[in-house]
């Protein structure tokens, strides 16, 4: 985001929590709970990208789903400021939401199952249109033609079926869909971890374009850093369901202040054989969110963990402006970002 | 003369299919030294799995391997797998135990129905000639502790669905070089991973490489995994290698607009900016019986009359750089073009 602007929110969410129940037996008797996000709160202001990372199972498509009330969350609210208004999105009837659902959109991860194939792809990108209702159908034909060419598709393709088109050509067709009904917040959730290298810059570049064209706002999930990092003005890891840290882009990979944070950035690969890669071997995987450790989450798998780490759970804390971190020992610890992690070493080339 | 384990030459198999033939691999060659990681990458249909398949002979129909040669030198004699049917005899004995191969879903590549511990039994009975279960099992456990599983007592009687997809990648290692193969075939191991897995799996198979001597061929489209493991470096485009060379010539002087264009369009960490990234224009093509053609013309800034006409031969631009463009020449010593 430009720095002269100034930071109106778009979307408050306040302690948003979505459990599964774990049910045995005929009786569906309840043995456990998989807290899948537990308890987040962050704020997403208007005109940003905010990226979202973290492992599988981290709860980070699960965030972006309950946000969208695609799946009801457990518990918060998510409120939703647009023309003056401020709507609290999680207490909306079935029929308000459908009212409000123009707004907030979102893209799917996966181009080959999100589309319906026994729709043409002018009926997948009409239907918002169609469901939201008030449009004609020469307004949604003229709608529908001019997205279709903004996605870098052509008119004559909108007769034809999923099937027809590749990964990166579905994609836009989702994209299309997301925004045929000028939204105000788009969720894109791994929208472009499906697709190869040369299609996935071509789909960042229309995300990016489409952008600035209409006054989006992205929360953008993402298991790849390097994308991540080349999109958003801001980053949320999140560990377990829960964020583990948030900041500025740049603050966040440069100074991190999470150790969970610095093992991440540490295991990207870099695509340059003559940088040394100071690794942090994380041991151990993601623990099971339905037994989650005590205390952090993170301490078994963590190098600086301490007796407090197992017993207490610790807050998401300001450290800076704009900088949170959930640990318990960020003034002590001196974390590496990617500054001083991948290191040329000039001996070897 | 170079000490290699593999050569592949000219390399073809192609799937006949009712609507034409597709040109999975087509005239494919490189060679592979002896505790060297040759690197395979390139996008989806590229033919990088195939050419592996090919070299195991694991081909099925439609698929045909019709031409080219896979030389093996397995220590004593050279032979050239291509003459070996794939369920001869000799396929079998080499397969599994010289060469073995780690797939790229783990979960999907074990058989469900049976215990790791049985899997891996079968790999060291049927080939190492042993009579002797509890020999046979020591081998296995040692295997399993080597690989760094979790409680291996436990899951050498676990079924694939009760390990976590790092447990059956480290499963599906164990098994891979529990005969001490001496070229070991990487399809995409850590593409199904999360990163910090993704770290330990490399480093894994690193120190086994150290350990046993073993040469690694490596399929991926990652380009950041690929910088860290391989040693040269194969670039597939549409069934054919484009570009050919280490790791240091394709990464820090890359000739072929493909390659180019592939580090490009990747954002690069630590550098971000707003400028919009590189992107390749266009889609891959299938294909499906191809026009006698440069692959890459109909997504190249660089083309011309020429490129349509016919394929260019691949060509050696400095010591052991080869590239298949016909606008090389002119380009070697770090020419930009």
């Amino acid at each position: 985001m430009p720095e002269n602007m100034e930071r109106v929110p778009l979307l408050e969410i306040e302690g948003l929590k979505k459990y599964y129940p774990i049910e045995a037996g005929i009786s569906k008797k309840k043995i456990g709970e998989v807290k899948a996000v537990d308890n987040i709160n962050l704020t997403v202001y208007k005109n940003e990208v905010l990226g979202v990372v973290g492992e599988s199972g981290c709860g980070k498509t699960t965030l972006g789903r309950t946000v969208l009330r695609i799946i009801e969350p457990t518990a918060g609210k998510v409120k939703f400021h647009f023309d003056d208004k401020e709507v609290d999105f999680t207490a909306l009837d079935k029929k308000e939401l459908r009212k409000m659902r123009r707004y907030l959109q979102m893209i799917f991860q996966n181009p080959y199952t999100s589309l319906n194939p026994r729709m043409t792809i002018f009926d997948i990108v009409a239907e918002p249109m169609r469901l939201g209702g008030g449009f004609t159908e020469d307004e949604i034909s003229e709608r529908v033609k001019t997205l279709i060419n903004k996605v870098g598709l052509e008119v004559k393709h909108l007769n034809r079926y999923p099937h027809a088109f590749s990964g990166g050509q579905r994609q836009r067709i989702g994209i299309a869909r997301a925004l045929v009904m000028d939204p105000k917040f788009v969720v894109a959730d791994e929208a472009v971890s499906a697709l190869d290298v040369s299609i996935q810059a071509q789909i960042l570049n229309l995300l990016k374009e489409l952008k600035d064209e209409n006054n989006l706002t992205y929360m953008f999930i993402a298991h790849n850093l390097s994308v991540v990092e080349h999109v958003s003005d801001r980053v949320c890891v999140m560990y377990l369901g829960r964020v583990v840290e948030m900041a500025e882009t740049e603050e966040l990979f440069y100074h991190p202040k999470h150790p969970y944070t610095e093992a991440l950035l540490s295991a990207i690969p870099v695509a340059d054989p003559t940088v040394e890669n100071n690794r942090i071997m994380l041991p151990g995987e993601v623990g099971n969110a339905a037994n989650l450790p005590s205390g952090c989450c993170f301490h078994p798998r963590c190098k600086y963990a301490c007796e407090e780490c197992k017993t207490k759970v610790p807050e998401l804390r300001e450290l800076t402006p704009g900088h949170f971190a959930a640990c318990h020992r960020i003034e002590d610890l001196k974390l590496e970002g990617i500054g001083e992690l991948k290191v040329k070493n000039s001996s070897k080339s | 003369m170079e000490d290699y384990i593999l050569q592949v030459k000219n390399l073809k198999t192609y799937f006949y299919m009712d609507n034409g033939t597709l040109k999975a691999v087509d005239d494919v060659s490189f060679n592979l030294r002896r505790d060297e990681t040759i690197g395979i990458i390139g996008e989806s249909g590229c033919g990088k799995s195939v050419t592996a398949s090919s070299i195991l002979r694991i081909i099925q129909n439609p698929g045909k391997t019709l031409a080219g040669e896979i030389l093996f030198d397995d220590g004593e004699k050279e032979v050239n797998l291509v003459n070996y049917g794939p369920d001869s005899k000799q396929m079998r004995a080499i397969r599994g135990k010289d060469i073995s191969m780690i797939f790229q879903e783990p979960m999907a590549s074990l058989a469900p129905v049976y215990t790791i511990g049985a899997q891996m039994m079968e790999a060291v009975m049927v080939h190492q000639k042993k009579k002797d279960k509890k020999a046979a099992k020591k081998l296995c456990m040692e295997m399993l502790e080597e690989v760094g599983m979790p409680d291996p007592e436990q899951k050498f009687n676990s079924y694939p669905h009760q390990l976590s997809g790092g447990q059956c990648q480290r499963a599906m290692i164990a098994l891979a070089m529990v005969n001490r193969p001496k070229i070991l075939i990487a399809d995409e191991p850590t593409t199904a991973l999360d990163v910090t897995v993704q770290a330990q799996i490399t480093a894994l198979m690193k120190k086994f490489q150290k350990e046993y001597h073993m040469s690694i061929i490596y399929i991926t489209h990652d380009m950041g995994v690929i910088a860290e493991m391989a040693d040269t470096i194969a670039v597939m485009y549409l069934g054919r290698v484009v570009e050919w060379g280490s790791v240091y010539q394709i990464f820090k002087n890359p000739i072929h607009p493909y390659t180019r264009g592939l580090l490009n369009s990747m954002p690069v960490l630590g550098q971000k900016s707003d400028k919009p990234l590189n992107a390749i224009e266009g889609n891959v093509p299938v294909p499906l019986d191809p026009p006698d053609e440069c692959g890459f013309c109909s997504r190249c800034p660089e083309r011309t009359e020429e490129c349509d006409k016919s394929v260019p031969q691949i060509l050696e631009v400095e010591e052991g750089h080869f590239v298949r463009c016909f606008h090389c020449q002119g380009k070697r010593n770090g020419g930009e073009a």
